[in-house]
C-alpha cells in the first residue's frame, strides 16, 4: 500500500475512533498502530512504546505537572475570589466595573495557573452571582468570565504552550515570554470593548455604588492578592532573566501557592488530598494525549506527510495569506469538536512545517495556535468554557445564553489575530532573555 | 478478579501520586541547592525524567475507569441508547486491546534492558528496565480495567434481556 492510502487510512481510523468515543489517547494511538502495520509490519510496533518513552522522558515536561499542581493549589485557596473582589472594589467607580474587572482577575489568575477552566470556574463563582445581581445582562456576566478565563491558554504559565514546546522543538521559556504581550493586549481589548458597551449601553451593566459591593466586615482581599501579584512576578520574572528554567520556576510558584493557601488556612487534609487527587488526574490525562500524540507525529514522519503536504501546498501556488487564513480555520474548526490539548498535539506537528514553508516564526505561530485555541474553548458544540460557565451560574442558563455571550470576545480574539499576523513584532517584541 | 483489578489500578495511580510529590521535593531541593547554596546536585533532572514517565503511564486505568479521559462524545450523545452501546462497547474493546499491546512489546523493551542489564550512561547509571517498567505496568493495567468493562458491559445487556 502506497504512503498516501495509508495516510488517509489513518486519518480515518482517528476520526472513526473519536466518533465511536474512545478516548482521544486511544483514538491517537491504534490510529498510529494502524498505520505502522501498514507501513512497516507487525515487529516494528515494538518501536511505540519506546517512542513514548525516549519523548516523554524530557525535564522540560516536568513543568506541566508542577504547573498544574500550582494552579490547583490556588484554585482550592480560593485566591481567584479575593484578586477578583480586590480589583472590583478598586475599579467600582467605572461603568461595567464589575465585567472589567472579571477580565482583569481572570488575566492575574492565568498568570498562576495554566489551564483555562480553572480561572473560569474560581473567578465566575464570585463574579456571576454578583454581577446578577446588580443588574447585568445575563449574556454578558456569563460571557465575559467564559472568554476571559481562556486568557490561562495564552498568559504563561500555559500548559498548551508547554507541550507546544516540546511537540515543535521550541524553547518553552522563550513561548511563555512571547505570550505575555499579546495576553496583556487581548485582555486591554476585551476591556475597552466592555468600557465602550457600557457607556453607550449602559442598562446592560449598571453602576455599582461601594454599599452594594457588601465589603463592610470582609477582611481587605489585597492583604492576598499582592502576594499573589508578587508570585506571579517571581514566577515570570524567574523565566524571562534566566535565572531559573520554567520547571524550576514552577516548583516555586508551588511553594508560594502553598505559603497562601496556608495562610488562608485552606490547607486542610481534605484540600490537600484533593490537590493531588485533580493533580494527578489532569496530569495524567494530558500526558496519555501527549504519548500518543508522539507516536503520531512519528508515523507522520515515517510518511512523510508534512513534508507531501508542504510540497502540495508550494506547488499549488497558494498566497501565504489564504493558507494562513486556511489554518486558522482549521484550528478553530477542530477546537470546536475536540480540547485544545488535543487540537496542539494533532495540529503541531502537521501545520508546523508549512509555517516554516512561508517563513513564519515558530515561536509566532505557538502564540497564534494559542489565540485560535481560545476562541475553541468559548465555541460550541465543544466549548469547554461554556459548558463550565453554564454549570456555575445561578438559574436555569443555556448553553447558547453563555455562547451569545461570548460572541463579540470571539471576535475580539480574531481581530487579535488579525492583529498578529499583520504586525508579528508585536508578539516578538520583548527580547528573550 | 475484578477486585485484583481494581487494586491494581488504584495501586498504580497511587505511584503516580507519589511521582508528582517526589518531582516537587526534588525540583525544589534542586533549586535550594543551587541557587542559595551554589551546589547544584547530580541527578536530580534524571529522576525527575523517569518520575514525568511514570506520572504519564501509571495512572491511566484508575483514570479510564472514572470516566476521565477527554473523548469526543457529541456523536454518540446524538445515537439512539442501543447504538450508544455499542459503541461504548466497541471503545472499550478498542481501549482493551490497545492496552494490551502497548503493554506486550513495552515488557518485551523492558525484559530486553534487564536481561542486557542496560543502565543509563550519567553517573547515576540507573537501570533502565525500571525506568521502562511504568509504560507496561500502566498499560496492563488499562487492559485489564478494559476487561472488567466488557464484563459489566455485558452482565449490564444480559440484564437488560
Amino acid at each position: 500500500m502506497d504512503t498516501v492510502s495509508i495516510s488517509i487510512l489513518c486519518v480515518c481510523a482517528l476520526f472513526v475512533m473519536m466518533a465511536i468515543g474512545a478516548p482521544v489517547f486511544v483514538s491517537l494511538g491504534v490510529s498510529s498502530i494502524v498505520g505502522i502495520l501498514l507501513l512497516q509490519g507487525f515487529d516494528a510496533l515494538s518501536a511505540v512504546p519506546g517512542v513514548m518513552y525516549d519523548r516523554m522522558a524530557s525535564f522540560t515536561l516536568v513543568a506541566v505537572p508542577l504547573f498544574i499542581l500550582m494552579g490547583e493549589i490556588i484554585f482550592v485557596s480560593g485566591l481567584g475570589g479575593d484578586i477578583y473582589r480586590a480589583i472590583r472594589i478598586s475599579l467600582y467607580r467605572i461603568r461595567g466595573s464589575l465585567a472589567v474587572a472579571s477580565v482583569f482577575a481572570c488575566a492575574v489568575f492565568g498568570a498562576m495557573c495554566g489551564v483555562s477552566i480553572a480561572g473560569a470556574a474560581t473567578i465566575g463563582k464570585f463574579a456571576i452571582p454578583e454581577m446578577l445581581k446588580a443588574g447585568y445582562d445575563k449574556r454578558i456576566a456569563t460571557g465575559v468570565i467564559a472568554s476571559a478565563g481562556s486568557l490561562a491558554l495564552l498568559i504563561p504559565p500555559s500548559v498548551g504552550l508547554i507541550l507546544y514546546g516540546l511537540v515543535a522543538g521550541e524553547s518553552v521559556g522563550y513561548l511563555f515570554i512571547a505570550g505575555v504581550i499579546p495576553g496583556i493586549i487581548i485582555a486591554l481589548m476585551m476591556m475597552i470593548y466592555l468600557l465602550i458597551l457600557g457607556w453607550f449601553k449602559p442598562h446592560l451593566m449598571p453602576s455599582v455604588t461601594l454599599d452594594e459591593l457588601e465589603v463592610q466586615g470582609q477582611e481587605n482581599p489585597w492583604i492576598v492578592t499582592i502576594p499573589a501579584l508578587l508570585l506571579v512576578f517571581a514566577v515570570l520574572g524567574s523565566i524571562y532573566f534566566g535565572i531559573a528554567t520554567p520547571s524550576e520556576s514552577a516548583a516555586i510558584g508551588c511553594l508560594g501557592a502553598l505559603a497562601i493557601a496556608a495562610y488562608k488556612r485552606m490547607l486542610s487534609f481534605e484540600n490537600i488530598a484533593k490537590i493531588i487527587e485533580d493533580t494527578t488526574r489532569t496530569t495524567g490525562m494530558i500526558l496519555a494525549i501527549l504519548s500518543s500524540a508522539l507516536v503520531f507525529g512519528y508515523l507522520l514522519t515515517r510518511l512523510r506527510v508534512p513534508q507531501e503536504l508542504v510540497g502540495w501546498i508550494v506547488e499549488q501556488g497558494f498566497h501565504q495569506y489564504s493558507v494562513l487564513v486556511a489554518i486558522f480555520i482549521l484550528l478553530i474548526v477542530m477546537g470546536m469538536f475536540m480540547d485544545v490539548i488535543s487540537v496542539i498535539l494533532i495540529a503541531t506537528p502537521l501545520l508546523l512545517p508549512i509555517i516554516k514553508t512561508f517563513n513564519y516564526d515558530p515561536i509566532w505561530f505557538g502564540i497564534v495556535m494559542a489565540i485560535c485555541c481560545e476562541m475553541a474553548v468559548i465555541t460550541p458544540p465543544v466549548g469547554l468554557n461554556l459548558f463550565v460557565i453554564q454549570g456555575i451560574s445561578p438559574g436555569n442558563t443555556s448553553l447558547m445564553t453563555v455562547a451569545e455571550g461570548a460572541f463579540p470576545f470571539f471576535l475580539i480574539l480574531v481581530a487579535a489575530v488579525v492583529l498578529f499576523t499583520v504586525f508579528p513584532g508585536l508578539v516578538l517584541w520583548l527580547p528573550f532573555g | 478478579m475484578f477486585v485484583f483489578i481494581q487494586i491494581f489500578s488504584m495501586l498504580t495511580y497511587r505511584l503516580a501520586q507519589a511521582a508528582i510529590l517526589g518531582t516537587l521535593a526534588i525540583v525544589t531541593f534542586e533549586v535550594i541547592a543551587r541557587y542559595l547554596f551554589g551546589s547544584p546536585t547530580q541527578s536530580s533532572l534524571e529522576i525527575t525524567e523517569y518520575f514525568i514517565v511514570a506520572m504519564g503511564f501509571l495512572p491511566i486505568a484508575a483514570i479510564y475507569r472514572t470516566k476521565g479521559h477527554v473523548s469526543v462524545d457529541m456523536l454518540t450523545n446524538l445515537m439512539p441508547q442501543k447504538w450508544r452501546n455499542g459503541c461504548e462497547l466497541a471503545s472499550i474493546v478498542v481501549t482493551g486491546a490497545f492496552g494490551f499491546l502497548v503493554f506486550w512489546f513495552g515488557a518485551e523493551m523492558t525484559v530486553h534492558a534487564y536481561v542486557s542489564g542496560t543502565d543509563s550512561s550519567s553517573l547515576l547509571a540507573f537501570p533502565m528496565w525500571l525506568a521502562y517498567s511504568v509504560i507496561p505496568l500502566g498499560f496492563l493495567a488499562l487492559g485489564c480495567e478494559s476487561l472488567n468493562q466488557i464484563c459489566a458491559h455485558l452482565n449490564l445487556d444480559e440484564g437488560e434481556r
